[in-house]
């Protein structure tokens, strides 16, 4: 008897907690209205890659004289904040519409760590060997040396308000060089900025 | 005499009402706020950009969000960034202007949505 009525509370108890736990719901990604958090997310890499795009599109650096495309290798991107950030949430979204807009190719045989293709140099060990066609496998001189580079950093800057609130701003730093010259042909910066709780942990 | 005049009117009623095709805002309530002037088009390169501007006709200071649609000369859309909402912010009773350019070079039509 006893044993049924721990057996029947435990279960109640489960039904209740399953009741009263919250609902798990979909993000909608194209209108999210839901607050702010003060650590970095998807929204803010969407809005600076976004202004980033537009900036570097704008600004006619990509453009050469025959309209060919721009090779572009991606170099160091910085994180400099108290969060683990994959640099990859910010460069592979203007990676995506660099490609898109037709204007620029990015090459995946040199790099910084994270951008380089390690199968680039593998696929050349097998020129030469008898199981491959080799009309098949990439010859000698075919990489494509790229023209541009892509670097950049994330900075982080936490600042205590007079009142006991925190501000935290974020600056999304980006440099296309020219790798003959070493010029940086485009610069751009966007800052994000968030005030919250002095209680609020940004990383 | 009237038929001039008749014809006159109807044809700045035709190019007040058409000036801006590309511009839409999602709720109408907005335009008593804002006003869209119209959009100006360049090419930068082989890509168009746009820059759509108006005016906050109000006493506050606002902000709003636009997002801007592109498509290619089939009518097929173009995905990019652009297409997700941005914010744009203007003082009172003073005009704005805000820019995009094509994601790509085959994106040659536009539309431009503002939401508050």
């Amino acid at each position: 008897m006893k044993t049924r009525t721990i057996a029947v509370s435990v279960l109640m108890t489960g039904l209740l907690i399953t009741g009263c736990a919250d609902k798990t719901e979909r993000i909608d990604m194209n209108n999210d209205t839901a607050g702010q958090v003060m650590g970095l997310d998807y929204r803010d890499f969407d809005e600076a890659a976004g202004k980033s795009i537009q900036s570097l599109l704008k600004s006619g650096a990509l453009n050469k004289p025959d309209n060919d495309r721009v090779v572009i290798a991606i170099s160091t991107i910085t994180n400099d904040t108290m969060q683990h950030i994959d640099t990859d949430q910010l460069i592979k979204k203007i990676r995506v519409d660099l490609l898109r807009s037709g204007r620029a190719v990015i090459t995946t045989s040199i790099g910084s760590e994270g951008n380089v293709d390690a199968m680039n140099k593998q696929v050349r060990e097998i020129s030469g060997s008898e199981d491959y066609n080799q009309r098949t496998t990439a010859k000698k001189g075919q990489l494509i040396s790229p023209e541009m580079s892509l670097s950049g950093k994330i900075i982080q800057r936490n600042v205590t308000m007079d009142d006991g609130k925190q501000q935290v701003e974020y600056y999304f730093q980006l440099t296309l060089t020219e790798l003959k010259t070493g010029l940086a042909w485009w610069e751009d910066e966007t800052v994000i900025g968030k005030r919250g709780s002095g209680k609020s942990v940004a990383w | 005499m009237y038929k001039y005049l008749i014809s006159i009117a109807c044809i700045l009623v035709l190019i007040g009402c058409g000036a801006k095709p590309n511009v839409k805002f999602v709720e109408n309530s907005i335009s008593s706020d804002i006003s869209v002037d119209g959009a100006r088009e360049r090419m930068v390169g082989q890509l168009k950009e746009v820059e759509v501007y108006g005016e906050n006709k109000s006493g506050d200071y606002m902000t709003f969000r636009y997002r801007v649609v592109w498509k290619d000369k089939d009518g097929f859309e173009v995905p990019s960034m652009s297409s997700k909402w941005t914010n744009f912010s203007v003082y009172k009773n003073t005009p704005y202007q805000f820019s995009t350019i094509a994601p790509s070079v085959n994106a040659v039509e536009y539309m431009v949505y503002i939401n508050e």
